[in-house]
């Protein structure tokens, strides 16, 4: 009788073959695991739609420049927009909302752990979906092989009439399936917010980070169904013979503007939310303070989420809508100003008096702050009718959503990668190169974009595939010799990654001495995260963990 | 470092972060993307009420008040809204244990909104065949079909979650303690909300 002993027993130390690991992450459904996924996807995305940026900046160079012929730069463009919305930041913002709000909040998991693989994969694909269309487009047409309407897409551009073959319908099916994932997460994680909290933990002593993605997601759930039900219309229209978007037949093409940007305008803050929750963690951390008006800065999300369910508007001024619109547009997009200015100045009061720690996380969140601020100020300037009218569509605009989504949303993304990187994989990322990346990445940013305020004032408009005037020569040079720099910094930011996996230094717990439960877990944490779920008492567990003679919760 | 010592304090409160369950939370957060959906088409076919073709006799082009009967809508709005009246029947019988009663009701709901979409299809083989309303007819075409082809998916997608369910809890293959059921009966109301306002806009306000 064969024994225990003589079968063939595994080596239970041996390292797992390539084959079992990538399955062990392709049928996870860890929140940690599909936060990570979510973040390489967006960084591999973030390479396509930089690439694409990069050769739109090359054709520019120069007047009458006949690197890219007119069809290929509207294809780059549209996929420049649509990748870098629904494939970059889109997917880095679920990215570390998966990994870090359990952790946050001291549970185990997200509420649907499967439902949670199920919107990655559903965004991953709905990438791939996107980009297949360089494959798949063309049928039988010779039509254009990249869909070439603009990320946003205006009827009636998307009318057979006007886009042949098949590079819309995967531009519309792409991003309808991602936006299906980004449902998924969205109500994975009220879900989660709303029924998972540690004991102790009351909405009211959530970290401000959990509370800003709680609001954020409160806006896909509000921002992403209108957009599938128009794509839905498109199809209708493009393969059924309705008249939706029409006007020939009774439809209405500006039917469509208000339907996508009932969607777009929420989208906007969908994506800068979590660069403030992200701010709101790491500049306490880094000035060594409390943030400074835990109640405004709540309520002043709560505000900008609402508020901008009611602005969408105001990137149709141009549309002629009646001045009555135009009006209540204008003066509901001023609203906003009040509670992005509360949060500014919290921030900037909770950096007062600290004692400030220039690490590159707190690095890029400055970056991010003078940025941002930037692009909100030109914001308030386009919500002036009249302004609007002048420079609405030309680069001026450019400058001022690129200050917005990449000043703003992506330097504080990327914050939140050198802040975080350490509990993600155990190991720090490099202060040398983080540094060297910063400098390179601000003065690469602002050598892109500023120029693009003043070729948009001389009056050159977005997404002319050359030009001619003289005048403008100067500031397109400037932007690509801005593009390349900021190349260079995005090489030291994928190196630094890379690199830091095997030869970063080693991070330990809590390598910043932050206040938020997810420091109190190994880094990387276990698949169950706590041992023993928390009691929390205060909006800083960690802090009372580290200072029993002097608790939060007595001052709260 | 362990976390268990972060609960060594006393005067915690208690531990109650929401009334509803993690799956319920789930489901009503999915039902207000479902709101957010079904808004958008609404307004969308409120939008297009009585717009016009160009360079078409508006008379001789199907509008609602044209087109559009009662009569059998009716019978089906009954069938939809009693439906929801059974399903809560069936999930009052099985709270009680009443398993045999329970899957009867549960079976008359599954029927009542099979009878919806039935008469939803004779519905709109009247109108192709005999008022020669086509999706492509005009915008009243498009938007018609389109929100009322939306609800009779989501009657269809509830009709076959409530079928496995049925035959699950024949074979008693679900736990007594599991929301399955109520989660699939909120739903289900909603569905017949939905109709609610439909059934207002489209064949009474718009008509």
């Amino acid at each position: 009788m064969a024994t225990i002993d003589s079968l063939p027993q595994p080596d239970l130390y041996a390292t797992p073959t390539l084959t079992t690991r990538l399955h062990g992450w392709v049928a996870s459904v860890d929140h940690k695991q599909i936060g990570i996924m979510y973040l390489i996807m967006s960084l591999f995305f973030m390479i396509l739609g930089g690439l694409e940026a990069f050769l739109i900046r090359a054709q520019l160079w120069a007047p009458n420049n006949e690197l890219i012929g007119p069809e290929t730069f509207n294809q780059l463009f549209t996929m420049h927009g649509t990748t870098m919305i629904f494939f970059v930041l889109m997917p880095m913002l679920s990215g570390f909302a998966n990994f870090l709000v359990p952790l946050m909040i001291g549970a185990r998991d997200v509420a649907f752990p499967r439902l949670n693989a199920l919107g990655f994969w559903l965004s991953f694909f709905g990438g791939c979906l996107l980009y297949f269309t360089y494959l798949g487009a063309q049928g039988l047409y010779g039509a254009a092989n990249a869909p070439d309407i603009g990320w946003f897409a205006y009827a009636p551009l998307t009318s057979p009439a006007y886009s042949r073959g098949n590079a819309t319908d995967y531009w519309i099916l792409g991003t309808m399936l991602t936006g299906a994932g980004t449902i998924a997460f969205g109500v994975n994680l009220l879900a989660t917010i709303f029924t998972m909290r540690a004991p102790g933990m009351l909405l009211t002593k959530m970290p401000l980070f959990v509370y800003i993605f709680m609001m954020d997601a409160v806006l896909i759930i509000i921002a992403f169904p209108p957009l599938t039900a128009a794509q839905v219309m498109l199809l209708l229209d493009r393969y059924a013979g309705a008249h939706f978007f029409d006007p020939q037949n009774g439809g209405s093409a500006v039917l469509w503007q208000h339907l996508f940007w009932f969607f777009g305008h929420p989208e906007v803050y969908i994506l800068a939310l979590p660069a403030f929750a992200i701010t709101s963690e790491v500049i306490p951390v880094f000035a060594r303070k409390v943030i400074f008006g835990y109640a405004s800065m709540a309520a002043a999300t709560t505000a900008i989420a609402f508020i901008s369910l009611g602005v969408w508007a105001h990137h149709m001024f141009t549309v002629g809508l009646s001045d009555v619109v135009d009006t209540i547009f204008a003066a509901s997009t001023f609203l906003i100003a009040i509670p992005t200015g509360i949060k500014i100045f919290n921030w900037t009061a909770t950096l007062y008096g600290g004692r400030i720690r220039l690490k590159t996380p707190m690095l890029f969140v400055l970056g991010f702050l003078s940025m941002f601020l930037i692009g909100g100020l030109t914001g308030i300037m386009l919500a002036v009718v009249p302004f609007d009218w002048q420079v609405s569509d030309s680069y001026f605009l450019i400058a001022h959503f690129h200050y917005v989504l990449f000043g703003g949303s992506l330097f504080s993304l990327i914050a939140g990668f050198y802040y975080w990187y350490p509990k993600m994989t155990g190991r720090l990322m490099s202060e040398r190169i983080g540094v060297l990346q910063f400098i390179f990445t601000f003065v690469g940013f602002n050598l892109l974009f500023f120029p693009m305020h003043i070729s948009g004032l001389l009056g050159m408009p977005r997404r002319i595939y050359t030009y001619t005037e003289p005048g403008w020569v100067l500031w397109n040079q400037l932007s690509t010799i801005g593009a390349a720099v900021m190349g260079i910094g995005f090489l030291f930011f994928f190196y630094n990654l890379i690199r830091s996996l095997r030869h970063g230094e080693i991070a330990g717990d809590d390598p910043w001495d932050a206040w938020t439960l997810e420091w109190t877990t190994p880094s990387p944490p276990p698949t169950y995260n706590f041992e023993q779920i928390p009691t929390v008492r205060s909006r800083r567990p960690l802090w009372d963990l580290k200072h029993p003679d002097d608790p939060d919760w007595k001052h709260e | 470092m362990s976390t268990g010592t972060l609960s060594s304090e006393q005067h915690v409160p208690p531990h109650q972060p929401s009334r509803l369950t993690t799956l319920e939370a789930g489901v009503v957060t999915f039902l207000c993307s479902e709101v957010a959906l079904f808004s958008t088409l609404i307004t969308t076919y409120v939008i297009f009420l009585g717009a016009e073709t160009p360079g078409a006799d508006p008379a001789k082009m199907p509008n609602p008040s044209n087109t559009l009967d009662l009569g059998l809508v009716i019978i089906n709005s009954i069938c939809l809204l009693s439906s929801s009246a059974t399903i809560y029947l069936a999930l009052k019988a099985r709270k009680r244990g009443a398993h045999a009663l329970y899957l009867v009701w549960f079976a008359i709901t599954i029927l009542l909104g099979i009878e919806f979409i039935l008469g939803t299809g004779y519905e709109w083989y009247g109108l192709m065949t005999e008022k020669q309303l086509w999706l492509s007819t005009n915008s009243f075409g498009s938007t018609f079909y389109t929100l009322i082809g939306f609800h009779a998916f989501h009657v269809s997608i509830g009709i076959l979650v409530m079928m496995i369910l049925w035959g699950v809890e024949a074979g008693r293959c679900l736990k007594a303690e599991s929301e399955a059921p109520e989660l699939v009966s909120w739903y289900w109301h909603f569905v017949d909300g939905v109709w609610i306002l439909i059934f207002t806009l489209v064949y009474i306000i718009g008509r």
